[in-house]
């Protein structure tokens, strides 16, 4: 004759299974977001970093009308510089400009994008930032520019 | 005691591969999931790089010309691995002396992510927008 105890000890068991099938699943889907969200940052870092490269372009071909008289070029001032960074991102959405700096010998220009998402998980951060620089070509020294009377003309009038 | 013991240990065998033939579906589709999103993932980043190839492409000819919309169209071609349609360029600022201009490219790229679920084939479409930087000099 089975003991009672015994007999309460296999019934107890029942539906451990389902309980084991249900976390399990709740982890899995968990997991799949978590790296949906990781997924979906590291596209925006490297947005970042591409869009940061055609701002730093942008920026860095922004030349001072008045510099090329002299024979030389140099950067526009830093609202120009920011305003044309500001043509190239207001071209692609959810992007912005977070700094713009120009080295101190005024050769480079360096810029930071934050590209900007939301999330699936509450309280994940999805945005990114990209940073680049750029360096100044002096269309003078670096490319045989057939004729420069219209840019001399043009620094005249300025 | 012992033979109340052994009919337990009877009674339990075979229970650990019931539990595996129950998770193991789960697990397959949980792995298949993740392959199809990796696949989703890729798709829109090649779409993303098709766009930024063509403008890139597009800022070595005249703005506006046939080359130039050729130009892009055979950019997006060679990293799309499906149908690619590029719409007519779009000048956002033309270049000027001391000013770049700039090129903004919408790319749609349609791929097969090669899941065939009931018989029809899973494709999809994305659709990206490029932009580049005309330095002022290359357009002269």
């Amino acid at each position: 004759m089975r003991s009672a105890p015994h007999r309460e000890r296999v019934c107890s068991e029942r539906g451990s299974m389902s309980i084991f099938l249900a976390l399990l699943i709740v982890a899995f889907v968990g997991m799949s977001l978590v790296l949906a969200d990781g997924a979906r940052r590291l596209g925006n870092i490297s947005r970042a970093e591409d869009l940061a490269s055609e701002v730093a372009r942008a920026a860095a071909a922004t030349l001072e009308v008045s510099s090329l008289a002299t024979g030389s070029a140099e950067l526009a001032n830093q609202d120009d510089l920011e305003a044309q960074a500001e043509v190239v991102l207001g071209a692609v959405s959810n992007a912005r400009l977070v700094s713009l700096d120009v080295g101190d010998s005024g050769r480079f220009v360096d810029v930071v994008v934050e590209v900007s998402g939301t999330s699936i998980i509450p309280g994940f951060d999805v945005t990114a930032q990209g940073r680049h620089s750029a360096q100044v070509v002096d269309p003078f020294d670096s490319f045989a520019v057939a004729d420069t009377t219209g840019l001399a003309d043009l620094s005249a009038n300025s | 005691m012992r033979r109340n013991a052994r009919r337990e240990s009877r009674k339990e065998r075979g229970i650990l591969t019931t539990e595996l033939a129950v998770i193991m579906p789960f697990v397959v589709i949980f792995a298949v999931v993740a392959v199809f999103l990796v696949r989703v993932n890729q798709h829109s980043a090649r779409t993303q790089s098709a766009a930024d190839a063509a403008a890139r492409a597009a800022t070595f000819h005249e703005l506006g010309s046939a080359q130039a919309d050729a130009a892009a169209r055979a950019a997006a071609d060679r990293i799309c691995q499906g149908t690619v349609q590029v719409d007519p360029l779009d000048t956002v600022a033309v270049p000027e002396a001391t000013q770049p201009g700039l090129v903004r490219v919408t790319v749609t790229c349609t791929e097969d992510l090669g899941f065939d679920i009931f018989g029809s084939a899973s494709t999809r479409t994305v659709r990206a927008v490029g932009v580049s930087t005309v330095e002022f000099w290359t357009a002269q």
